[in-house]
């Protein structure tokens, strides 16, 4: 099928055709999803080659080029970040361009959360894929900030986050927190910095209950850990709500943005927290 | 032409409100040049407005395709428009003809297949077939572009369509370029006339020169100006069935250059001439100097052409 083109160059007409096919076999979109040339939102300022409503209640964007990233797109990603738009953002290039281009250029591609699709009239490949630009905007994590075995794990999470699966991104780090307070909490209990302990599992009762308590009971003047005050442990206790909360279905694109604006914060806030944690624990050797 | 810009009014008009104009010549948009310009608009806006003219509720385009793309590209709900009146058929086109002209060249072909709709309408108004020079008045192209469309005009479909495709890659990338067909035709016409059997089929002696152009047998469009000479052997006293012989094989031989042919038939004898015209040239001069106003370096230069001079006329001295 043929679409018609009034911005896009003619001598790229074929690869867009292509690659409008590509999207809606691989994503089972309706051709008749496909809007071509059309704006995404008044603010926005670019109007993509087509795109379209995805399932998971993104917006899909294409842009037809020659070349792997052209400088002209940076300002399309940062509005949309900025917006907090959850737009996948593909650059989709005739084969044969990947060879051509530096790898400088695909490294700002990958950087901006952009994803390349090389096609021809018979075939196509992912490059690599699109992150939610609503997402994109995470801040980057310093991990020489961490100690040394941390930073694998932080490296991975944040991988994972702009990969385009944030949400376990988020559960890697909270996975780090929870473990981090666990082994605190046993240590805080053989030292008797916690006096009034229920009779908790440390190990298996849930992670809330146990923050909770020691945000009341912990003994600051018998643990050697001051920072860990009632306020610092009710910033602890108050991401643990979110701990199982994040796979919540998703049932409109405004949902779909709120939820990523929430998990962006919520990421880099237990990044905060974990560092923090971990700086206010360092003397007991965890 | 009864369209002009003092009648025109500024106005905001909404980008999708505008259409291109179909009689516009321009066909070719370079991606490096429209990125360049989106880039630009992005960072200060249109500059310079377009010119439209209203059509019914929607505008049509007279001149800023390029600027108008790049707004719509750039999502802006509106652009800076002189909004002109409608003109009619010829108006419209000879509008786009000379902005164009006098602002910047486009490419030639795509002037070549709108001009015949030109000459048609001219055509008309004036009852007549405009003249070279009319059409020259009339679109602003000066008269040798308006002879290079005709040979390009002329070409067929399939090598128009060729020469399209190479346009719309970068310029640094272009093999198959209008130059090379016009200087292809320009050649391929004197043969026609001064030796019309050595071509039975002109196409089929194009597609020989063409593939010999892509394998670089042919390498460089200037050389189809020698094939031309050797039809013009007459011109030079050179044998004419030599001469023809020589084409003949040119338009057979896949890996016979047009550099080849010229030094094996012609050549020497376009040399001569061409001596014979310097020394012509170089003797007029001589004959208006006075010897004792020479200057050393001169001199040195003249003693060496007569030793020269001496040992190509040994014989004949």
């Amino acid at each position: 099928m043929s679409y018609q083109y009034t911005l896009l160059l003619p001598p790229l007409h074929t690869t867009a055709d292509a690659a409008i096919h590509w999207f809606c076999k691989n994503l089972g979109l309706p051709t008749n999803a496909i809007m071509v040339e059309q704006s995404i939102h008044p603010d926005i300022g670019l109007r993509p080659t087509f795109s379209a409503q995805t399932r998971d209640y993104h917006t899909l964007c294409i842009e037809v080029s020659e070349s792997l990233y052209p400088n002209t797109l940076d300002a399309f990603v940062l509005s949309c970040r900025d917006k907090g738009m959850p737009v996948r953002f593909f650059v989709a290039v005739p084969k044969g361009t990947l060879e051509k281009e530096t790898a400088k250029r695909l490294n700002a591609a990958k950087n901006a959360g952009v994803g390349i699709l090389e096609v021809d009239n018979s075939s196509g490949s992912m490059i690599q894929n699109a992150l939610s630009l609503s997402l994109t905007g995470v801040r980057k994590i310093d991990v020489l900030s961490f100690p040394p075995k941390y930073r694998q794990n932080l490296t991975q999470a944040e991988q994972t986050f702009r990969d385009g699966n944030p949400i376990k991104a988020c559960s890697m780090i909270y996975e780090e927190l929870e473990g981090l307070l666990r082994k605190f909490a046993v240590k805080a209990a053989a030292k008797s910095w916690w006096p009034n302990k229920p009779g908790f599992k440390i190990e298996k009762d849930p992670w809330a209950l146990i923050v909770r308590d020691l945000e009341v009971n912990l003994n600051l003047t018998s643990c050697p850990c001051p920072e860990l005050k009632p306020a610092f442990m009710a910033r602890i206790h108050g991401i643990t709500p979110f701990r199982n909360d994040t796979s919540h279905k998703i049932v409109s694109a405004k949902a779909l943005m709120k939820r990523d604006s929430e998990l962006r914060t919520r990421f880099e806030s237990a990044i905060d927290i974990l560092r923090d944690f971990i700086n206010a624990t360092r003397k007991l050797k965890l | 032409m009864t369209t002009d810009a003092s009648t025109a009014k500024l106005e905001q008009v909404r980008t999708d409100l505008i259409d291109r104009n179909p009689e516009n010549p321009r066909l070719v948009f370079r991606p490096g040049e429209l990125e360049n310009l989106l880039e630009s608009i992005r960072v200060y806006g249109v500059q310079v407005p377009i010119s439209v003219y209203k059509q019914g509720r929607r505008y049509l385009l007279i001149d800023g395709e390029r600027r108008w793309r790049c707004s719509l590209k750039l999502n802006r709900s509106t652009i800076p428009a002189l909004v002109q009146p409608k003109p009619d058929a010829l108006e419209n086109l000879l509008l786009m003809f000379n902005i164009h002209s006098l602002r910047e060249q486009w490419d030639l072909l795509t002037i070549a297949l709108k001009l015949p709709r030109v000459i048609t309408l001219l055509a008309q108004k004036l009852e007549k077939e405009p003249t070279e020079r009319e059409i020259s008045e009339q679109t602003g192209l000066n008269l040798s572009n308006i002879r290079r469309c005709k040979l390009l005009m002329e070409l067929p479909q399939e090598y128009k369509d060729q020469i399209l495709d190479e346009l719309n890659k970068p310029k640094a990338q272009q093999k198959i370029t209008e130059d090379l067909f016009i200087e292809m035709e320009r050649a391929l016409k004197t043969v026609e006339r001064a030796m019309p059997d050595v071509i039975p089929n002109k196409d089929t002696v194009r597609r020989v020169l063409l593939k010999k152009y892509k394998k670089g047998v042919i390498d460089n469009r200037v050389h189809f100006r020698d094939m031309a000479k050797i039809a013009r052997a007459k011109n030079v006293g050179y044998d004419l069935e030599a001469a023809e012989k020589e084409l003949r094989r040119l338009f057979t031989d896949n890996d016979y250059s047009i550099e080849q042919a010229f030094l094996n038939s012609v050549g020497e004898a376009y040399r001569e001439r061409d001596v014979g015209s310097r020394v012509s040239t170089i003797l007029n001069l001589l004959e208006e100097m006075d010897p004792d106003e020479l200057d050393d370096d001169l001199k040195a230069k003249l003693l060496k052409l007569f030793e020269r001079l001496k040992e190509i006329l040994q014989g004949e001295l």
